[in-house]
């Protein structure tokens, strides 16, 4: 039987990609190149145009996303309703991830 | 102003990287991200490779060979335009290896066939009579819906292909109609006889693929003739055929029953496509352990290997996009045929 996959399973190498753009997306909508250059500053990352439109194809297909429309050659994205949950839970569980690695590097982490 | 104008031309250059498809849809943002990008970075090699890779993969999802992301609008009809091409090509050269199949099971060197070279030899045959069976039917379904969604709905752009559909089949009949009058006349096969007509048909289709492989093997001594110039052209003009078909299907939308029926026809072809490739490894194999040697090659002995290679290629791409496609769903709906 297989295992029950969450939106963001399906998602493979490309979850990272996902995951910045999603938060992004958090903080309001934005075209292409203002995600390009938020996801550099709140993260370091510098997502290639190749990747960055592979996983915007990806989200918005998935619902995650949605595209606003536009008379302009900048098309904007947001959040969907979906979205809002599957990024809440995924970070959520990525929390208690951190909290317990951190607690555990507190609590007596020494080199075997 | 010079500079913005080279680095929109370097984005659009970029972009065709991508399908059409994919282009219609992210076109005009990816350019206008890639113009800013352009500006603030004018070089990059890893930028530069990152969209080859994405844009080819695209081009592979487009077809079905890899997994679809996104809205495949119109992914259901790429893959049935991809399918017919490969299967079509399949078929062409399928229909040689048989005929040589076919020839050497009448004529066993030493007497009548093994049992298991009789076996194979009927399941190559049966499969080569599906595949055509198939191909003619999907062929004549598709331009029927075709022709009759263009007399509807005017839709654009498809008269191109539609007239060249028409000049192809023309140019194909009139090419080879004195192998059809042979095969279809009762004079030229026993149709009182199945057994003997299929040899008869298979003799037919083995002198028509030799010709064609003399012609393409030996240009400089066949180009003489006008009749060798029309013969060689033959397998240009199936290649276009069937790719003006494809093109045909792109165009229009067909309808959700339309397409399921189209689409298990699809299956029904890939299928037969590695039933002949098992049955013909079958053949193969079943000769060397009855005679010690295999027979000899349906055309140049060059050619045989990368035929079969490439007709093996074929099928399993045919059964991969077969398989990624009734996996992911997205076909297009409209409300009648």
């Amino acid at each position: 039987m297989s295992k029950p996959r969450g939106p963001l399973e399906g998602l493979g190498r490309n979850a990272g990609a996902s995951i910045l753009i999603l938060s992004s997306l958090a903080g309001g909508e934005k075209h292409g190149y203002a995600l390009v250059k938020d996801v550099d500053e709140f993260a370091g990352v510098k997502l290639a145009p190749g990747t960055l439109y592979e996983a915007l194809a990806r989200l918005e297909g998935q619902g995650l996303i949605e595209a606003l429309d536009t008379d302009d050659r900048r098309r904007p994205y947001r959040l969907s309703a979906t979205g809002v949950t599957v990024l809440s839970e995924y970070l959520a569980a990525q929390q208690r991830v951190i909290s317990v690695g951190q607690a555990r590097l507190r609590n007596g982490w020494s080199f075997a | 102003m010079r500079n913005f104008f080279a680095a929109s031309r370097r984005a659009q250059r970029l972009a065709k990287w991508y399908p059409s498809t994919w282009r219609t849809r992210y076109g005009a943002e990816f350019v206008d991200l890639m113009e800013q990008d352009l500006a603030v970075t004018p070089r990059s090699m890893r930028r530069t490779f990152n969209i080859v890779h994405k844009g080819l993969v695209t081009r592979l999802r487009d077809v079905g060979v890899v997994s679809p992301v996104g809205i495949p609008e119109d992914q259901g009809q790429v893959a049935v335009a991809t399918i017919f091409v490969i299967s079509s090509i399949f078929t062409a050269i399928a229909l040689n290896f048989w005929s040589v199949g076919m020839l050497n099971w009448n004529g066993y060197p030493g007497g009548p066939a093994s049992v298991a070279v009789t076996i194979w030899t009927g399941v190559i045959t049966v499969a080569a009579g599906i595949l055509v069976v198939l191909i003619v039917s999907i062929f004549c379904a598709l331009l029927w819906i075709a022709v009759r969604r263009l007399f509807i709905r005017k839709v654009k752009g498809t008269i191109g292909p539609l007239s060249l559909i028409v000049l192809l089949v023309a140019f194909l009949t009139l090419s080879i109609q004195s192998m059809l009058r042979y095969v279809i006349s009762s004079a030229g096969i026993d149709w009182a006889h199945p057994g003997q007509a299929i040899k008869q048909i298979a003799g037919a289709a083995n002198i028509l693929a030799n010709t064609i492989d003399w012609i393409w093997t030996n240009p400089l001594q066949s180009l003489r003739l006008e009749t060798n110039i029309v013969y060689g052209c033959i397998p240009i003009a199936l290649v276009a055929l069937t790719i003006a078909l494809a093109a045909l299907v792109r165009r229009i939308d067909f309808s959700d029953f339309a397409l399921r029926l189209v689409r298990l026809a699809l299956v029904a072809l890939s299928s037969m496509m590695v039933v002949f490739i098992l049955g013909y490894v079958g053949l193969i194999v079943s000769i060397h352990t009855s005679l010690g040697y295999g027979f000899g090659p349906p055309t140049g002995a060059s050619f045989t290997l990368g035929e079969f290679g490439l007709m093996t290629f074929m099928a399993v791409l045919g059964a991969r996009i077969v398989v990624r496609n009734l996996r992911h769903r997205n076909l297009p709906v409209t409300d009648e045929l």
